[in-house]
């Protein structure tokens, strides 16, 4: 049931436990139990917006000033600055939106979920809700991936706004090379809604990884408010790579094969 | 590991309980190479106060997880008014575990919430009462374990012996049938836990039911038990009526019940 | 439901709840450049007992980060500017400027914030939980009292360990990212030869000292964001977790922050860098 002891030999079979595991939060959340408790869930968006939106945006917008002010300079160096939209363009949306987007899910949401979920684990909170005869499993990690799915496309589209700005200010108010026509309209030129739709995908496939493997570490914690600690670093550890693959690995499908760029070939 | 000498106190002497609320058959439970229970045989009687004591560490706790199905065996079985949890599905154990209140040791009230909603939680998830009902029964429960104007407090405000009272207060907000108390002693000054013990007495003596409270805290045991179970290495070392337990002639036992240093049981 | 009908204890104001984050984040930013000067200070003035605990933490941050890292920088070099500028340079027929585009991208600001990000997560994390468990099970308190400043004994070790680790990696970071462009162009049919070429035409040492010293830096801060938060671990179940939880996203905003305003004023002291020759 619950509690079952997960410490895997190898990592092999800390894999196959952990993905066991994400499958059976997916699976309460694909088969409707989970609105069973759509009150909790909409609980968990509440926080998620509250607490968590503004560090996200805030990160996002100073990687966009970066990716304006780096664009501008590159730019001016293989002798286009009019250019300056694409790079930023391309650099913001299909790029360092998602991952900082990616960073600051995990550092946020990631290590809080663990931090929560590890906390009631010592402190027989879970046990209790399940001697209530409430499922845990659903009533926490399932209402959690489902707000997580409720919320986030759209913290990731106001993100990708915010980013946009930045870039925006940075390439046409502070550097100035660029009229502000001149670069809107390469800006728009070199993104279509398909790119929007994969990039929200990237973010997406980030925040699902990240979330179920918050709640992974927090469920499972054991030791005390030292081994909650230690599970919040574990779970830092295995969400900072994953982004990273997740972020090649859309990259690569998306956008791999195909620059999906209005000129040349 | 274990040798025949483990077991020499172990008189197995227990008075037969008849049509009781909880049983344990040669329940063997292993945590990796550390052989908690190990066959253990034990019956605990409806309408009364039971207790189930032993040195730490003796699988108590451990004990209670297997009764409300959040641990299951590895060998034997383990029946709440004769049905088998471990063989239970899923559903039917959420369903069976209604019976049951549990006061954890720290409370375990929800973090999030303060005490009236704590309280009102199982209520909520499982009738279809309406909030002035709920808001009747809360109250009344809150006040009987003497937290009524508290009710708006979040657990991280309350002392140690007003978590545990309000975990009381939300383990029998259902009614159950069977309420489990782990350790209600541990972190508690002695005149707290006399005063946590009467109010046990003073509400089982209103509510009835089977009441099993896992301590190591003789004195309380004095105060309250009806029934005693003394568990050591993973077995009933003997079990039956208090009043009998309190004569016991095992050394084992004897040495336990009084709390001297001298005797079978040492420092390990 | 848990929220349901619920009686509402007086939340704070919407605009109380914006500012709160705020005013404590600057609190606790006063705290940490106060710890920063007590570190300093006590890593120069003697005596100096911090050397075993220096040795092991160094190689505790190194056992514990070079998997991570190897995998995110590759992943990300191969990703973010190797396909995507590739793409990006292949429509101006310009592919073997990718050379000169690594130096520009990896160098000065994909590896050391790729590296920092990581080691924020990795080692940083790490250091929180250990000091957080230690702050909890009071045996700061128990070194305060056998005399033994808990600064110069544990924050100061860290700090140069976390300090050294960081430049180091950040040239590990570098190899491995340039290696993600080096499939990023080969998967895009293009010889290495000229990649190569543009490489070194605008790779210079000013460019890698550049980068160690900021990827140092960036060390500096996570270690004190890191040390600071284990060490002010408050108690109860949620504790360290949270200490955790708060460390890395402070980390990851002042790394971001720092970076920005690092970039800025190399820019617009020397523009000259920026040019792809």
């Amino acid at each position: 049931m619950s509690a079952i002891n997960t410490k895997g030999n190898g990592w092999l079979e800390s894999t196959g436990v952990l993905l066991r595991f994400c499958g059976r939060i997916m699976g309460e959340v694909y088969s409707l139990k989970v609105f069973k408790y759509f009150g909790e869930a909409l609980r968990q968006c509440g926080i998620l917006i509250l607490s968590s939106t503004i560090v996200i945006w805030s990160l996002i917008f100073i990687i966009g000033l970066q990716c304006g002010i780096e664009g501008a300079y590159f730019n001016r160096s293989v002798g286009s600055p009019a250019y300056a939209g694409v790079f930023a363009a391309w650099c913001d949306l299909r790029e360092l939106v998602p991952y900082s987007f990616g960073y600051m899910m995990s550092a946020k949401v990631g290590t809080g979920i663990v931090a929560e979920l590890g906390s009631m684990r010592i402190s027989d909170e879970i046990d209790a809700l399940e001697v209530m005869g409430v499922p845990s499993l659903t009533f926490l990690c399932s209402t959690k991936l489902l707000a997580a799915w409720m919320v986030l496309p759209f913290v990731y589209l106001s993100g990708v706004g915010a980013g946009f700005l930045a870039s925006y200010l940075a390439v046409v108010q502070q550097i100035g090379e660029v009229s502000s026509g001149g670069y809107q309209l390469i800006f728009w030129m070199f993104q279509n809604p398909p790119d929007l739709l994969y990039s929200v995908i990237k973010g997406m496939a980030m925040a699902t990884t990240i979330v179920l493997v918050g709640c992974y570490y927090g469920y499972n914690a054991s030791g005390g408010p030292v081994g909650v600690g230690t599970a919040t670093a574990k779970s830092m550890v295995l969400n900072i790579v994953l982004v990273h693959v997740i972020g090649m690995l859309g990259t690569q499908l998306f956008w791999g094969a195909n620059p999906r760029a209005p000129i040349g070939g | 590991m274990e040798t025949t000498d483990d077991y020499q106190w172990h008189a197995g002497r227990t008075t037969p309980v008849e049509n009781a609320a909880i049983e344990f058959i040669g329940v063997k439970k292993a945590f990796g190479r550390n052989q908690v229970l190990n066959g253990l045989d034990m019956a605990l009687p409806q309408d009364q106060i039971s207790m189930i004591l032993g040195p730490s560490g003796t699988g108590k706790s451990v004990c209670i997880k297997h009764m409300v199905g959040l641990l299951y065996p590895d060998d034997g079985d383990v029946l709440i008014h004769g049905e088998s949890v471990p063989a239970m599905p899923d559903d039917d154990l959420f369903e069976m575990r209604k019976k049951f209140g549990v006061l954890f040791q720290d409370g375990a009230l929800f973090g999030s919430m303060n005490l009236y909603d704590n309280v009102a939680f199982p209520l909520r998830q499982h009738t279809d009462k309406g909030e002035d009902e709920i808001a009747h029964i809360v109250n009344q429960r809150l006040d009987e374990v003497g937290l009524g104007d508290a009710n708006d407090k979040m657990p991280n405000e309350l002392s140690g012996g007003m978590r545990k009272r309000a975990g009381f207060a939300r383990a029998l907000v259902l009614d159950p049938d069977i309420v489990l108390f782990d350790e209600p002693d541990s972190g508690l000054d002695p005149v707290r836990t006399a005063l946590l013990c009467e109010l046990i007495q003073e509400i089982h003596a209103e509510n009835g039911g089977a009441y099993v409270v896992i301590t190591h805290d003789i004195a309380s045991a004095r105060r309250v038990a009806e029934y005693i179970a003394v568990l050591w290495k993973g077995q009933i070392v003997e079990s039956g009526a208090a009043t009998d337990l309190f004569e016991s002639s095992n050394p084992f036992v004897r040495q336990f019940l009084s709390g001297e240093s001298q005797g079978p049981l040492g420092m390990e | 439901m848990m929220g349901r009908k619920r009686e509402i204890n007086r939340l704070p104001t919407v605009g109380e709840r914006a500012l709160m984050p705020a005013k404590n984040l600057l609190e606790e930013a006063g705290d940490m450049i106060i710890l920063t000067g007590k570190t300093l200070v006590s890593a120069v003035k003697p005596p100096y007992p911090y050397g075993g605990e220096f040795v092991s933490q160094f190689l505790f941050a190194l056992k514990l980060c070079w998997f991570p890292l190897l995998i995110s920088t590759v992943a990300f070099g191969y990703g973010a500017p190797g396909l995507q500028a590739s793409n990006f340079l292949v429509l101006f027929g310009a592919i073997d400027r990718l050379g000169g585009f690594f130096v520009l991208a990896s160098i000065r600001e994909f590896a050391p914030t790729v590296t920092a990000i990581v080691l924020a997560g990795v080692a940083g994390t790490a250091i929180t939980a250990d000091l957080g468990a230690r702050k909890i099970r009071e045996e700061l308190d128990a070194l305060q009292v056998l005399g033994v400043d808990p600064i110069k004994n544990l924050v100061v070790p860290r700090f140069l360990a976390l300090m050294l680790v960081t430049g180091l990696f950040d040239v590990y970071a570098l190899i491995f990212g340039i290696f993600g462009g080096i499939i990023a162009t080969l998967v895009n049919g293009a010889p290495l030869g000229p990649f190569w070429a543009t490489f070194f035409t605008n790779a210079s040492t000013v460019d890698l000292w550049g980068s160690v010293i900021k990827c140092t830096l960036f060390g500096a801060i996570i270690a004190i964001v890191c040390c600071y938060k284990g060490m002010t671990a408050s108690g109860g179940a949620e504790g360290v977790g949270r200490a955790v939880n708060q460390a890395v996203v402070i980390a990851f905003l002042g790394i971001f922050a720092f970076n920005y305003v690092f970039t800025q004023t190399l820019l617009a002291t020397h523009p000259e860098i920026q040019v792809i020759r």
